[in-house]
């Protein structure tokens, strides 16, 4: 199984420059964030009162299990189930679209509330950080609407298998992303 | 369903997954004020959790435990990295 391979890249070459690109991308706003937050914490912590960390904390399950899902699925094409493969790939897009209907939610809330990207500099990183996060969700939701067609089309070639394992590492650096957003924006003091 | 695929590591790990992101939220919420923990040590506990969270995610849901070694080092030094860069820009912030 490939899996067992000590030198396997899982998916393209290429898939992996974005995800580490992205990975540095993000570990400079994680960072920037911190270092901004240093200098005026009352301003971060009065506005951080004002997110539900309910919302993040469940948007995190959410994609956590959508990531399990996404394992599950890239092993059901490795034994070559594509059928079930499909299947698992669309429960992760069901915790993928829950996680968007949170955020829209959640914004909206906010928005109603006249707390906007403008209201503060804390304000501003949310927006800019969990907008940039949410635009990841939502090509990682075509993405994987693209494997769930490829899985429940054929058997697999190596190429597909490729094609599945690069949808697969890029889904799991959304929820990657997030896993470190969350305590940042929602719950650290 | 299918039992072989559920024995998975992966499964185990999404578990304690779940269970550590469980015990942040509680750790997080209110402040953490109720817990007795200074307000330092919670948010370098919630810093650590995400960050072993995140190694587990990228280890054993991204393959890369199987990846070639140079892979395995930048993803680890990554994580390492920005974990220990963060917590030192939180210990030494200026108006702390």
């Amino acid at each position: 199984m490939v899996s067992s391979s000590k030198n396997h890249v899982p998916g393209e070459v290429g898939i992996w420059v974005l995800i580490l690109g992205d990975m540095v991308v993000f570990g400079l706003f994680f960072l920037v964030f911190v270092y901004y937050r240093g200098f005026d914490i009352e301003l971060y912590t009065q506005s951080q009162k004002a997110l539900n960390q309910n919302y993040g904390a469940f948007n995190t399950l959410l994609l956590l299990a959508s990531s399990w899902f996404v394992v599950m699925a890239v092993e059901s094409a490795r034994a070559d189930h594509g059928r079930r493969a499909a299947k698992y790939f669309g429960l992760a897009l069901l915790c993928g679209s829950g996680f968007s209907v949170v955020k829209v939610v959640e914004y909206s809330e906010k928005l109603a509330a006249g707390l906007t990207i403008t209201s503060n500099e804390f304000f501003m990183y949310y927006y800019i950080f969990t907008g940039l996060h949410f635009l990841h969700v939502v090509i990682g939701m075509g993405v994987l609407i693209f494997l769930i067609v490829k899985t429940r089309a054929h058997t697999f070639s190596r190429q597909d298998m490729v094609a599945v394992e690069s949808g697969a590492s890029f889904w799991h650096l959304v929820d990657l992303l997030w896993i470190v957003l969350f305590p940042l924006l929602y719950l650290m003091k | 369903m299918n039992t072989e695929l559920i024995k998975h590591p992966a499964t185990l790990v999404w578990t304690l997954l779940m269970i550590a992101t469980a015990i942040s939220w509680w750790l997080g919420a209110d402040g953490g004020t109720v817990k007795s923990l200074t307000i330092p040590t919670l948010t370098i506990a919630l810093i650590v959790i995400a960050f072993i969270k995140v190694r587990f995610v990228i280890h054993y849901f991204m393959e890369i435990r199987h990846a070639p070694l140079a892979l395995r080092l930048v993803c680890d030094a990554w994580v390492i990295g920005v974990c220990v860069a963060i917590i030192g820009l939180y210990w030494f912030a200026p108006t702390s």
